[in-house]
């Protein structure tokens, strides 16, 4: 297809800039969103649990078990009632939780968790009171939510309104991304058809690079165009609705039904059994597995219930969510539909799943975490191009482009070093491992070692990378990921010998064996890293001779 | 939407595009989610239909400011754009106050 050449040069230079400037955002972004597809079976490796007694038989609890450990509970004067509280019926051992300190949503490290579970009566003393709960406080392991905090903002802190700044960084870097999309295929148009799928070994290493950037850019587009869409809408709905609010004039955008008024009382809660009914009969193809109370004695009471689906689509990032109310048992408003109708509700609904990945079970998500790595290596192999094309035009290296180096290669690899280093540490020093005794906060929370960890190690080579330089850093920071990825699942075999206790060893084998994978592709890189270093010409940018080496070369005039 | 001027040859006006790009693209896009809000197929009155509406506004916007650099110039775009902003807000408002 022919393309005026103006118009190339255009949006040549607007794929330029504006993968330049959004590019190592998003590349943070796409990596540890890779990441959240499995963010509860890594927050699982970092802190496996202790087998509970019942572990030899993984079959979830009875309902009458549930049933009355709920009867129970609700009896207790504990404040469970008011903070809203959740079970979760795929358990072994029946468990009804609640913060006792902090809440459910946002980032927050202190929060407290307290699980209520019943006193299991041996046979000797059954016939004392049955029906007796233990009660337990713990801090919440949220590594999982600081993986999602990863994704969502980049890692920069700040708040602005009720979100964190970089979540609107990284609303504006996915407008950049889209841009920078169009304007990517625009200048593929001309050439499109004859190497599309030309992946050229032959003419050196950066028309390498260029094939495979338009390979994965070309191939993933549809992938990434909705990803683009769906992070500026979630960055940016609150103000999208206030800028539709003039159009809507006095008509309300939500219609909202009469307040309730009626109060309700604990003792009248239908049955679990009766309420799980009322949600399968909504819909028989899922089925309910999590419920999560709320404002139970209030005259606006609701139960969310996550509605499993493993063969079909479901809206949110692990479940369907079901809100019903727990007395009358009605189906409310935001629950999912499978009805016909309600189109324009279900194809919402649709956008999200298609943000998480969530509409074909577990083949959806490992789809999802391999184009989000590809999504990654695009934004990487991108900077790599320019930094190449930049040079060679420049007939040097100057200055911004050893910045903008050292920038690409500190920010991406000391991300991703950062993340593997607090796996790697979090699970030898924390929970079971050798730690235990740190001082003052660090000990007793590892939310916040998690933190320190991430960020010391990123800041420690971002600092390494621009002292050294990109080429040696590049090298040396492969090499580092290369170790630690292999160490992942070393630290598993460890805390298995020290705890043979540990249940979670088998149940998380998949991570110990993608950390082998990984460094498999680490080595490899760097191995390519190293050799193109070598084969490179004295004073570009990827050479990095030793220091003797350099002196000993012949000096090239 | 554009008429490329083949007269004289582009200007890059990059500044002056982007904004026209941004400001009256995003004004197009609302007025043109609006229109569909009230006219559109489904009552106004359905949350659906608002949720659906505030997403359709991104997509909208982001084709206008994709495509606002095939302007011959920025003077250009701002006119182009801002003549139908004016057009589509009058319009609106003119139906609505009829209704």
């Amino acid at each position: 297809m022919k393309v005026r050449a103006d118009i190339l040069r255009t949006y040549q230079s607007l794929h330029t800039w504006t993968g330049i400037c959004a590019g190592l955002l998003l590349f943070i972004g796409f990596y540890a969103g890779s990441l959240t597809m499995f963010k509860h079976q890594l927050q699982q490796w970092i802190s496996p649990a202790l087998s509970a007694a019942g572990a030899d038989n993984p079959t979830p609890a009875s309902l009458s078990d549930w049933q009355t450990l709920l009867d129970t509970t609700l009896q207790q004067p504990a404040p469970a009632l008011q903070a809203g509280f959740t079970l979760d019926l795929r358990e072994s051992a029946p468990v009804i939780r609640w913060y006792s300190q902090g809440n459910a949503r946002g980032l927050l490290l202190d929060n407290q968790l307290t699980e209520a579970r019943l006193v299991t009566p041996n046979q000797q003393d059954a016939s004392s009171q049955p029906n007796q709960i233990v009660l337990q406080q713990h801090t919440e392991n949220r590594f999982a939510d600081l993986l999602d905090y990863l994704h969502r903002s980049a890692g920069i802190g700040g708040e602005i309104g009720h979100d964190q700044a970089g979540v609107y960084l990284l609303g504006i870097a996915a407008v950049l991304y889209f841009l920078a999309l169009v304007s990517g295929v625009v200048i593929l148009l001309p050439t499109l058809t004859k190497t599309f799928f030309a992946l050229r070994t032959s003419k050196g290493s950066s028309r390498f690079w260029l094939d495979s950037h338009n390979l994965v850019g070309i191939a993933s587009l549809p992938f990434h165009l909705i990803i683009a869409w769906t992070v500026i809408v979630f960055a940016f709905h609150d103000l999208i609705y206030d800028g539709l609010g003039p159009f809507y004039g006095d008509t309300p955008m939500f219609a909202q039904g009469e307040p309730p008024r009626q109060s309700y009382d604990v003792a009248s809660l239908p049955p679990l059994a009766q309420q799980l009914a009322a949600a399968q009969a909504y819909s028989p193809a899922h089925q309910p597995v999590h419920l999560s109370y709320m404002r139970l004695t209030s005259p606006s009471p609701v139960v969310i219930i996550q509605m499993l689906n493993p063969d079909g689509m479901v809206r949110g990032p692990d479940a369907d969510y079901l809100y019903m109310h727990p007395y009358t048992l009605e189906i409310q408003p935001f629950t999912f539909s499978n009805q016909p109708g309600a189109d324009y509700g279900k194809t919402v609904m649709g956008l999200f799943a298609l943000h998480y990945g969530s509409y074909a079970g577990d083949w959806g998500r490992w789809g999802y975490f391999v184009m989000g790595l590809f999504g990654a290596f695009l934004f990487y192999s991108g900077n790599l191009l320019w930094l190449d094309k930049r040079s060679q035009k420049q007939q040097q290296v100057s200055r911004s482009t050893r910045i903008m180096a050292a920038l690409t290669v500190g920010v991406c690899l000391g991300s991703m070093l950062a993340v593997v280093l607090t796996l790697l540490s979090g699970k030898l020093l924390g929970g079971y491992g050798l730690g235990g005794n740190w001082p003052g906060t660090l000990g007793s929370n590892l939310n916040y070692a998690y933190l320190v960890s991430y960020y010391s190690v990123f800041v420690v080579f971002m600092i390494w990378t621009f002292w050294q330089g990109a080429a040696r850093a590049a090298y040396q920071g492969l090499l580092l990921l290369t170790v630690s990825c292999a160490a992942l699942p070393f630290a598993s075999l460890y805390l298995q010998w020290r705890q043979p206790d540990l249940s979670a060893f088998s149940s998380t084998v998949g991570v110990d064996l993608m950390a082998l994978l990984f460094a498999a592709i680490f080595a490899f890189a760097a191995y390519k890293t190293r050799q193109r270093q070598h084969n490179a010409s004295l004073h570009s940018l990827w050479s990095a001779p030793a220091k003797s080496e350099a002196a000993a070369a012949p000096v090239h005039s | 939407m554009t008429r490329p001027d083949r007269t004289s040859s582009p200007k890059k006006d990059w500044l002056q595009k982007t904004l026209a790009g941004v400001f009256a693209g995003l004004a197009i896009a609302f007025a043109c989610v609006g229109f569909f809000v009230w006219y559109g197929p489904g009552a106004i009155e359905s949350g659906d239909k608002t949720q659906f509406a505030m997403w359709l506004v991104t997509p909208v916007w982001l084709v206008i400011l994709a495509g606002v650099y095939l302007f011959p110039s920025g003077r250009r775009a701002w006119i182009v754009l801002g003549s139908i902003t004016a057009l589509l807000y009058c319009s609106f408002f003119l139906l609505r106050s009829l209704a």
